[in-house]
């Protein structure tokens, strides 16, 4: 793999927006380091050994009759307002649209701004490129991304909707890395939902969001994760969040063949808030881990933190939760919880979630839960009349549901509910209920 | 709060109470390792060939192995050939018979940490079996004892009286090669306690022994072995002081647990060694291997502790619940003040069917003190209707203190049901209020409310050592608030 990242550097650097020293930079860095293995705490559970083999390319131009029909089948329903696509990387201007936006927010593909105005402090802002090595990676050879930017005081409310779609090639492992930076003034609001789905051949994505919270401002992300059952993903989401600021991430992870995702959030001034809400479902042998991180840096911070998993097959769900409390930060609040639902003799589920604290005014808690369906639940609506199936996926869906409903977007719950039922035996039957 | 700032400085300020040295002659070996002194300890306590053997070929391992260094603890490297591997007090062959015979050097000692230990026994209808440096002095109740079939010796003993039973488990639960520490145990270790009750047989009597750490630059090396045979029972209870000292102080003990079937063993310990002076000097090291193994169906492994003491504590004490029906249980409380460091909690290994465990640990802080509770629950593919609950909760005291939980849960099956919570918080200022408000003092406040956290705790531990536990969790926290 590393020998073909050089040769790719060689071959493309002249076509690669922004500063090649920084590109540069972060490839060798990152080939000092190479992947991230197993014998590593935070990879303990997750091989990435089988790219150390691969042959990896970077995508050539899309075609774009061909890009367009694969939006078409794919993209969100429902959903109007501002809109990016990118097809393996590449941005497909026919399939956005930018008209309306409020005044003082800004959408722009990430390549153009890097051409026209390449400042220092567009890429790597906020990612601890120590801890999260895989950003260095994206930011040596990734092609194309988004940025989204509110002013002071501006009230993005229509979601901006980034859609980043991976077709995969037959003949080539390409490796494909989206990158998004979100950046929202004083006292600006503004909500953004990645979208990251893909449909043919294995391929690789390795996506990087920076989310920069200035004081008082209000940020709602979204990362949907529908991939192809051969595709692998890595994300790495970083955001800091300055005082009084508010961030609110959904993760949901409903397709990939392998799937790790770091959020690294860091709250660096009083009054800060993050809420994270996650869904997994996994299926056949996939294998997906989340990796969350909370840093209370300073006093008066809150977080709540809810992920679920649904596992069937003989898939695997890894869960990691830290909550760090640094010195000195007193009067925190954090609270997390992992639920995880087992359906199949064969899935597995690793889950840890971490408290770190060095404060002593806080109030943290953490739950983990492994299990089963209720089976006084089940006997309920079997008493009721409904043959198991429907009644184990009524329930498994009812689980679900919890987070789905948080996400507040309808067209975008209806999207993921539709998802989930249609992973569910019986699925016909369960539409007819819910 | 602040009035009584100048009262809890002094009590802050006391020194450790239990500090104090006993001056014997000790038979030592000059400080090193090397295979020429592990067959020093070996003839020292007249072992046959294969203990020898096995001896040498965990010290080989452990000379392959990398010191660990995965726990939330920080300590300069331990040079191991500046410690004495072997330690006894004078006139080892002469081992005494009785307490007239004991050294009264030894009994003062016994004394002054409170624990007249003839009359304490009797009183208590305990059998000690007191451990001073590395040889086993004194051991009582053995013939009541001996009518119920019960073995209770000194390890050495057992290895001389008991070769077969010795050979047939020693290792059987934490092999020679299970971690850097357990390696150099099975190495080095110069004595401990031998348990082995036989099939049927309640024990008749709670079985203890005290360990102490005497003769400066002694690592010590316990060995603890216990084995349960079908439909027994028996309660082992283990508790530790030890004299004042400047330098740190190992201790790597290996404790094996094997409980067959019907069987059930219930181990306490009671655990305070020095802990260093307030600026963190001297202390002991305490990394310990801890183990039980749940052999038989419907056997029952439970673990009290209550961990007060030493500079910095590495100890994990498991079950591997390996029977159909096998229980196993944790229960602990682990208070660090000044600078101590204390990484602790257990594992489950769920292989056999319906087995069940139950994790309860109590976490205090105080002062600049680090604690952390890491804990392991795994359920195998095999384990049909596994359940667990876990619960880890952390007090802390003061601002510059840390609690940590590192909980790995690991499920493979899908009838497993696991319930993990964890909470971290400070003592509430209305609980306090409330106490102050009906007349009790911060201090009496304090002990109150932090016995009222680890009460689920205390309740598991027999009758006299939850007395002294309590007594421990008080004195370690004195002046801890302000």
């Amino acid at each position: 793999m590393l020998e073909s990242l050089r040769q790719h550097w060689r071959d493309q650097a002249a076509a690669l927006p922004g500063n090649a020293g920084q590109r540069e930079r972060a490839l060798e860095a990152f080939l000092a380091q190479g992947l991230p293995t197993t014998a590593e705490e935070e990879w303990k559970y997750t091989s990435l050994a089988h790219l150390e083999e691969a042959h990896l390319t970077l995508p050539g131009p899309v075609d774009l009759a061909e890009a367009m029909a694969a939006v078409a089948r794919h993209a969100v329903p429902g959903l109007e307002g501002p809109r990016l696509v990118f097809v393996n990387g590449q941005l497909i201007p026919p399939a956005c649209h930018l008209d309306g936006l409020p005044a003082g927010l800004a959408i722009e593909s990430l390549a153009q701004v890097l051409r026209e105005n390449d400042t220092a402090d567009t890429l790597d802002r906020v990612v601890d490129l120590d801890r999260y090595r895989l950003a260095r990676l994206n930011t040596a050879l990734f092609q194309d991304g988004a940025r989204v930017r509110a002013a002071r005081g501006v009230a993005g409310d229509a979601p901006v909707y980034l859609l980043f779609l991976t077709l995969g090639d037959a003949e080539a492992l390409q490796l494909v890395q989206p990158r998004v930076l979100i950046e929202a003034a004083e006292a600006a609001s503004v909500t953004v939902i990645e979208h990251h789905c893909g449909e043919g051949e294995a391929a690789v994505i390795n996506a990087v969001t920076e989310i920069v919270a200035q004081p008082g401002s209000r940020v709602t992300h979204y990362r949907i994760q529908e991939q192809a059952d051969s595709h692998a993903q890595v994300a790495g989401l970083n955001a800091r969040l300055d005082r009084d600021a508010a961030l609110v991430c959904h993760n949901v992870d409903l397709g990939g063949a392998l799937v790790r995702n770091d959020v690294h959030v860091r709250l660096i001034a009083p009054g800060a808030d993050v809420e994270l809400n996650g869904l997994y479902f996994t299926r056949g042998t996939s294998h997906v881990d989340n990796h969350t991180r909370i840093d209370h840096l300073a006093p008066r911070t809150t977080s709540r933190e809810d992920y679920r998993g649904v596992l069937d097959g003989r898939s695997r769900a890894v869960f990691n939760g830290k909550v760090l409390v640094a010195e000195d930060a007193q009067k925190i609040e954090a609270h997390q919880s992992n639920n995880n639902l087992l359906l199949s003799r064969e899935c597995e589920v690793d889950t840890k979630p971490e408290l770190e604290i060095y404060a002593d005014d806080v109030r943290c808690s953490h739950g983990a839960t492994v299990g089963q369906l209720d089976a006084t639940a089940l006997f309920y609506l079997r008493s009721r009349g409904l043959d198991e199936d429907t009644a184990r996926g009524l329930l498994t869906f009812a689980f679900a549901e919890e987070v789905i409903t948080r996400l507040g977007i309808a067209p975008l719950a209806e999207r993921l509910s539709g998802t989930v039922i249609g992973h569910l035996p019986d699925s016909d039957r369960l539409r007819e209920f819910t | 709060m602040a009035t009584n700032e100048h009262e809890l400085e002094h009590l802050v300020s006391r020194k450790y109470k239990h500090g104090f040295f006993t001056d014997i002659e000790s038979d030592t070996v000059p400080p090193g390792l090397n295979e020429d002194v592990i067959r020093f300890i070996s003839a020292k306590k007249e072992e046959p060939e294969w203990l020898t053997e096995w001896r040498l070929k965990a010290y080989r391992h452990w000379l392959t192995m990398p010191v660990p260094k995965w726990a939330h603890v920080q300590y300069p490297p331990i040079d191991f050939q500046a410690i004495s591997y072997y330690s006894a007090p004078k006139r080892p062959e002469d081992a005494p018979q009785s307490l007239d015979e004991v050294d009264p050097k030894l009994l003062e000692t016994y004394d002054k940490l409170g624990i007249p230990l003839h009359e304490r026994a009797r009183l208590a209808g305990v059998a000690v079996d007191a451990v001073f440096d590395s040889v086993s002095v004194t051991t009582t109740f053995k013939e009541k004892l001996g009518e119920a079939g019960v073995i209770f010796c000194s390890f050495s003993e057992a290895v001389r009286e008991h070769p077969e039973l010795v050979r047939r488990y020693l290792g059987s639960v934490v092999p020679t090669r299970d971690n850097f520490y357990a390696a150099l145990n099975s190495a080095v270790f110069t004595d401990g306690s031998f348990v082995y009750i036989p099939k049927g047989v309640r024990c008749p009597m709670e079985l203890s022994t005290y360990f102490r750490i005497n003769a400066a630059n002694t690592g010590q090396f316990e060995r603890t072995l216990i084995v349960a045979d079908e439909g027994s029972h028996v309660s082992y209870l283990e508790g530790c002081t030890a004299p004042m000292r400047d330098e740190n102080q190992l201790h790597a003990a290996v404790v094996e647990l094997v409980a067959l079937k019907d069987a059930e063993i219930k181990y306490s310990t009671v655990q305070n060694w020095y802990p260093g002076d307030e600026e963190g000097r001297g202390g002991i090291y305490n990394f310990v291997t801890k183990r039980g193994d749940c052999r038989g169906a419907n056997s029952k492994i439970s673990w009290t502790q209550v961990e007060t003491g030493s500079a910095i504590t590495w100890k994990y004490p498991s079950c591997i619940l390996r029977g159909e029906n096998s229980v196993g249980e944790f229960y602990s409380v682990a208070v660090a003040n000044n600078l101590q460091q204390a990484d602790t909690g257990t594992k489950m290994i769920h292989i056999g069917r319906n087995t069940r465990s139950t994790i309860i640990s109590k976490g205090i802080s105080a002062g600049r003190a680090q604690n952390a509770y890491r804990g392991l629950v795994r359920v195998l593919p095999t384990a049909e209707g596994a359940r667990n609950f876990t619960q880890c909760d952390s007090l802390l005291i003061g601002d510059r203190c840390g609690a940590h939980t590192f909980p790995y849960i690991e499920a493979r099956n899908p009838s497993a049901q696991i319930e993990h919570e964890a909470t971290t918080s400070k003592i509430g200022e209305d609980q306090l209020f409330y106490c102050l408000q009906r007349g009790l003092s911060e201090e009496d406040a304090v002990n109150m409310i932090v016995n009222g956290f680890c009460k689920e705790v205390f309740r598991e531990l027999p009758m006299e050592f939850a007395v002294e536990a309590q007594a421990l969790l008080n004195v370690s926290l004195e002046g801890a608030v302000g």
